[in-house]
């Protein structure tokens, strides 16, 4: 499998006033292409800082990440934003959709920032809300979706400029277990279309979509492995959805 | 067009806040409007008084009895001209012609009404309008006889009077009756338009005084005003035995103090224009409020953007865009509020009789007002603007 990112001995080490908090500890990890990883972890253990380093949004304290086999440290402000533009989509746990602009409009946020024309977009916008099942609703403002909708719609901004990589935190925590399962489905139909994919988590449920299981503990990965067989929601599960 | 897709953004975001976007354009709007609204008027009364200097004529020369002190001449009159003095002066090459002038405030009787005003003895070959620029509305042009007189626009039109005099009328002065043989022109100022003009040997004898303050003069075509000016001046001081640089008398041409009114006004129009854009320092920091708030309502979208890939030229460019807006809207209803205001002025002005205001509505001082308003827009957006370029991006994201 070829390694789309890997992370060399990283450490995260964040100086709050006197103190140093250490968020992740000499870390070592590959994401592979078409990878489906659920990273989890109680809160403070380091899940967020991985993703965020894994998304180019920051540089390690020490250690390397290698990018499509490209050194990160040596990259620019603007180069990592180029990055993250063309090859990286983010999805946030509370959606952070621009409130007063369309669906249709905060689909296209991100073409803004690339050197792509918005008008070659919208088309590829529709398509893509027809596909998260938002068809027809183009022109509705956030206000006007519900919780369900509105991730769908920054899944939609999330694959506008067809990056390679998925990168979504939390993307379930806001949402009843139906709206996240549906969430949790979209990302496993575009796993199967050759996307790879990291969601952070601490539900085992949303985990279990995933293929790979990293998890993590006080700034160390504690486990990584991979599940055997495709996940069968148990007859508990479903009736726990019906509730 | 990139640009193009910032800009609609860039309005997107200010329409979304609408309320305080328009309430921050006030801010603008106010100063905007007073600078150009005074500048305007300013103008329109430097045009107006102007346009009168022209109208009187640049070939004239004015020598005035009394000490030069500065600027203007002195009111303290020593000692007035003769005719020997308006002799010499008439010897003097290149000019045409010299005529001294004899003004009082006297008591004007038609019919049964009377009215002060200024009356003006003048020469006999002289013009009204070669002696004050003022044209004829109606008969003759110049009094030619002791016993006529030419009368200003608002004599005739019953402003001095209740009842409108006509040529042919007969006022009286000191008893001495006149025959009205022509009438002027409006100029626009009311004490000119309130003036009668008789004959020089006509005003000696009513008012029994046989000197005058002021002697007019007119410049040969061909011949340098100021050259002119200089020559009298030396002449003059000789025939009154005086030594240089303590003349008795003060010469200007009309030139002259055409330049000298304009330097106070310019002078006067730049500390009112300064008074005003004290009012758009405080629009500016007005932007820089309401940036700074919308700054921080959106920390969390900045941050977003920044995830999806947006640089801090973008950013910064976004905020930018939004605060120059502001400038730019403010400045162009102020520029349109300021031209309204002037001519209200202007409108209320001529209502009232007051003539000497003539808004011009002038294209450097409107560039001039949308430049300054859009400038205050980038300068008061641009430290809020950069503090959002450089937001750090999990930071915003963490923002609640």
């Amino acid at each position: 499998m070829k390694k789309l990112i890997e992370l060399k001995r990283v450490w995260k080490i964040y100086t709050l006033g006197k103190n140093k908090v250490y968020a992740l500890r000499d870390i070592d990890f590959v994401l592979y292409e078409n990878d489906f990883v659920a990273i989890m972890g109680p809160s403070g253990s380091g899940k967020s800082t991985l993703l965020h380093l894994l998304g180019l949004l920051d540089k390690p304290t020490k250690g390397n990440i290698f990018f499509d086999g490209k050194e990160i440290m040596a990259l620019s402000k603007d180069e990592m934003a180029e990055i993250r533009n063309s090859k990286i989509g983010f999805i946030f746990q509370q959606f952070n959709l621009v409130p007063h602009l369309s669906a249709l409009e905060n689909v296209l946020l991100p073409v803004l920032f690339s050197d792509k024309e918005k008008s070659e977009k919208v088309e590829y916008a529709k398509k893509l809300l027809a596909m998260v099942g938002l068809g027809g609703r183009e022109n509705h403002k956030p206000t006007e979706l519900s919780g369900g909708e509105q991730q769908r719609v920054a899944i939609a901004r999330a694959l506008i400029n067809n990056p390679s990589i998925i990168l979504a935190d939390e993307p379930t925590g806001n949402l009843d277990s139906k709206s996240g399962k549906q969430i949790m489905e979209i990302l496993v139909d575009l796993w199967k279309n050759k996307k790879t994919i990291v969601v952070v988590t601490h539900d085992p449920l949303i985990a279990r979509f995933a293929k790979r299981l990293v998890g993590i503990r006080d700034g160390v990965i504690e486990r990584d492995h991979r599940f055997l067989k495709e996940y069968v929601w148990s007859k508990n599960e479903r009736e726990n959805e019906k509730n | 067009m990139k640009a193009k897709e910032f800009f609609i953004f860039a309005i997107n975001n200010l329409k979304a806040r609408k309320i305080r976007s328009w309430l921050t354009i006030v801010g603008v709007v106010i100063g905007i409007a007073a600078i150009v609204g005074l500048l305007l008027l300013g103008q329109g009364l430097q045009n107006a008084v102007t346009e009168q200097f022209k109208k009187a004529g640049v070939d004239k020369i004015i020598v005035f009895a009394g000490k030069d002190v500065g600027a203007f001449y002195s009111m303290m009159v020593s000692k007035k001209f003769n005719d020997d003095d308006v002799k010499v002066i008439e010897k003097v090459a290149g000019v045409e012609k010299a005529t001294g002038m004899i003004a009082k405030v006297e008591k004007i009787e038609f019919g049964k009404e009377s009215a002060y005003t200024v009356v003006i003895g003048m020469d006999k070959d002289m013009s009204v309008e070669d002696f004050s620029g003022i044209s004829v509305e109606e008969g003759l042009g110049n009094v030619k006889s002791d016993d006529e007189m030419i009368i200003g626009y608002l004599v005739r039109h019953k402003d001095l009077f209740d009842k409108e005099v006509r040529i042919g009328d007969k006022l009286k002065i000191r008893g001495e009756e006149f025959k009205v043989v022509g009438s002027l022109n409006r100029i626009g100022n009311s004490q000119d338009d309130k003036q009668i003009y008789i004959t020089t040997d006509a005003a000696k004898k009513i008012f029994n005084e046989y000197d005058y303050s002021i002697i007019l003069v007119k410049v040969k075509k061909g011949f340098d005003v100021d050259d002119v000016a200089e020559e009298i001046k030396e002449k003059l001081r000789k025939h009154r035995g005086l030594k240089k640089e303590e003349e008795d008398f003060s010469i200007r041409t009309m030139g002259q103090m055409m330049e000298t009114f304009q330097n106070v006004f310019m002078i006067i129009q730049i500390i009112v224009a300064g008074i005003a854009a004290i009012s758009l320092v405080v629009g500016g920091v007005g932007i820089m409020n309401t940036m700074y708030t919308s700054v921080l309502e959106r920390t969390k979208i900045i941050g977003t953007m920044k995830a999806v890939g947006a640089k801090e030229k973008h950013i910064l460019a976004l905020f930018l865009i939004e605060s120059a807006l502001i400038g730019l809207v403010g400045g162009i209803i102020g520029v349109l509020l300021g031209i309204f205001f002037s001519k209200l002025v202007e409108y209320i002005a001529i209502g009232l009789g007051f003539y000497l205001i003539k808004i011009v509505i002038d294209a450097k001082i409107i560039a001039l007002a949308l430049a300054f308003s859009f400038v205050i827009g980038i300068i008061s957006g641009f430290m809020p603007s950069r503090h959002a370029a450089k937001l750090d991006a999990i930071e915003a994201l963490r923002y609640e």
